[in-house]
């Protein structure tokens, strides 16, 4: 929180000294910076939090927009089936971001042209517009109509809300003159790649400046190592897997063996199947 | 405090996971099995997907049953003829449990599949030990009873008999590899060693003594473990080494803490303990499968972003 404070203060500072010397300039201004660029996620990770600030146009009320890289998901619903609830019906859904949150100064019920402009309004609905929901196999898939669709990207959606990965904040962002500030939280299962960040000022139902940053949520080269393994080399990840597997066993063994202090103490080794 | 596991692709408490597979090891411990049949249903209960519950699972068998194994090899308790003929059939069938696991989770029906035949699997195995438990309290032996000469006397009509001199038994490779195969599937499907299952039929069907059983038995688990991990890798992409390396640490302490508990306790008093352990797993998952879900929809699996 320290760190998140100092940067605060030093981005005020920063606001102040550049509307002192071009004040005319500053007006129409619009910054965004991060406390960070890039985050490096390693097995430890625990979520984090960015802080933003930056300066907009006197009287300007801040909408900050943070997007995730799309990102294919495949859902199951479920339905009854005689006395047990089971998946019925798996869907792919395309065009999602793995990650969107809004902050604002104010609320998100935002007019007509500001809410086209931004893409940002009182829910998720303007993502819908760009994501398809697909029914079948990766062969022969139905693009399913919009009224079908909803109720999936409805439930994707909730799911996102509850891992934190989507969320609205109005409120979120406290504007101070012409500088603002926030924080976004991203999750332990933020997706990793590139994430957009956008800041508008609106004023007078209209958006009179915006400034873009883009942050990048990378796994440590451990956890990279781990993934890339599985997926692209899966025999040698295996033969891995079962030389770790068959080493701690031996070094268990032997721990214990040792710590039974009797060669003989076998019978306490037997450690299951 | 939260561990991201990589391939799971979520992040878990870390001491959670120790505790759960300390848990299962104690009982691991405490019950002489392999705790393998509590330990996954126990990880979904964590939220890990099923599919890198059982393939993780397998791969800390692997850890787990090796230091068993080799201590029963050095006491003579391991029948290696008997084990070798029985990976044979064990391979094979943790190749077809890898296949069904690949083509299940396709069509998005693993993770209930695997719940449905755990609530069946165990609502059998604690009905069986829950009754037989009892039973003892009242045979003055206190041993288990069973009527098998019908199926002992099918098996000796089986062909390729043939004679196991270190279980100082007689019958036939096919029954042999039938169960391996079995076995091997069993650990590719649920992520279990089977030892429940082929220990006991060991035992009672083939007449294998006892010491000699779960030795063999914990030698054909090692190779099974190892076949299963190295199928699931390849095939479904689902063992977390992560995952698996935690669970080798919980379970090989609370392996040794089951062993010490077991001291305290009557024979029949501990398979009455497992009944009631086995049951109420059971049941928390039977609830899983007849309740309500929180959400109609859940994201099984999510990609393209990474």
């Amino acid at each position: 929180m320290a760190r998140i404070r100092l940067f605060h203060v030093i981005v005020l500072l920063m606001v102040s000294a550049t509307l002192a010397f071009s004040p005319a300039a500053a007006e129409e201004r619009m910054t965004l910076m991060t406390d960070a660029g890039t985050i490096e996620a390693g097995m430890g990770f625990d979520g984090c939090r960015l802080a933003i600030a930056g300066e907009t146009p006197a009287g300007s009320q801040v909408y900050v927009k943070i997007v995730g890289p799309a990102q294919t998901s495949v859902l199951s619903r479920r339905g009854r089936k005689g006395p047990v609830w089971l998946a019925v019906e798996a869907v792919r859904v395309q065009g999602m971001p793995a990650l969107y949150q809004v902050l604002s100064s104010n609320g998100l019920d935002l007019p007509d042209g500001v809410r086209r402009a931004t893409g940002i309004g009182p829910d998720y609905a303007p993502l819908y517009a760009g994501a398809r929901v697909l029914s079948g196999n990766e062969e022969h898939a139905d693009v399913l109509p919009p009224d079908r669709s909803r109720t999936y990207l409805d439930d994707l959606v909730r799911a996102y809300e509850k891992g934190d990965l989507y969320r609205l904040i109005p409120k979120g962002i406290h504007v101070n003159g012409t500088s603002y500030a926030g924080n976004v939280y991203l999750p332990p299962e933020a997706p990793r790649g590139e994430i957009r960040l956008t800041a508008y000022a609106v004023r007078d139902g209209r958006v009179v400046a915006q400034a873009q940053r883009t942050v990048t949520v990378r796994n440590t080269w451990l956890v990279r190592l781990m993934d890339a393994a599985a997926r692209q080399e899966p025999a040698a990840y295996g033969i891995t897997a079962i030389i770790v597997a068959l080493a701690t066993g031996l070094a268990v063994a032997q721990i214990f063996r040792r710590l039974n202090g009797l060669a003989g103490k076998e019978k306490g080794l037997t450690a299951g199947q | 405090m939260s561990l991201y596991l990589a391939v799971a692709g979520i992040a878990v408490n870390p001491l959670a996971v120790l505790g759960l597979a300390a848990t299962a090891g104690t009982l691991s411990g405490l019950f002489g099995t392999g705790g393998g049949f509590l330990l996954t249903p126990l990880l979904m209960f964590l939220g890990i997907p099923p599919a890198v519950a059982a393939a993780s699972g397998c791969n800390q068998i692997v850890a787990s049953s090796c230091t068993g194994a080799l201590a029963h090899k050095r006491l003579g308790n391991v029948d290696v003829k008997m084990g070798l003929i029985f990976l044979s059939g064990a391979v094979l069938g943790g190749a077809a449990g890898a296949q069904v696991v690949r083509i299940l989770r396709g069509l998005g029906h693993y993770d209930d599949a695997v719940k449905a035949v755990y609530v069946v699997m165990l609502a059998l195995i604690g009905a069986f030990m829950l009754r037989e438990s009892l039973q003892a309290r009242q045979r003055p032996s206190g041993g288990p009873g069973f009527t098998t000469s019908r199926i002992k006397g099918l098996l000796a009509r089986l062909p390729l008999q043939t004679e196991f001199r270190v279980s100082g038994i007689r019958t036939s490779i096919l029954f042999i590899v039938g169960l391996g195969f079995f076995a091997g599937f069993l650990a590719a499907t649920l992520g279990v060693g089977g030892g429940f299952i082929t220990i006991p039929v060991m035992i009672y069907l083939l007449g294998v003594p006892t010491l000699v059983a779960v030795g063999t038995g914990l030698f054909q688990i090692v190779f099974t473990g190892i076949s299963v991990t190295f199928q699931q890798a390849l095939t479904n992409h689902t063992v977390d080494l992560v995952l698996a390396v935690v669970l080798f640490g919980g379970a090989a302490i609370g392996a040794q803490i089951g062993a010490r508990i077991a001291r305290f306790f009557r024979a029949q008093q501990i398979r009455l303990f497992l009944a009631v352990a086995v049951l109420a797993v059971m049941a928390g998952m039977m609830a899983g499968l007849l309740s309500p879900p929180e959400t109609a929809m859940t994201i099984v699996r999510a990609g393209g972003g990474h």
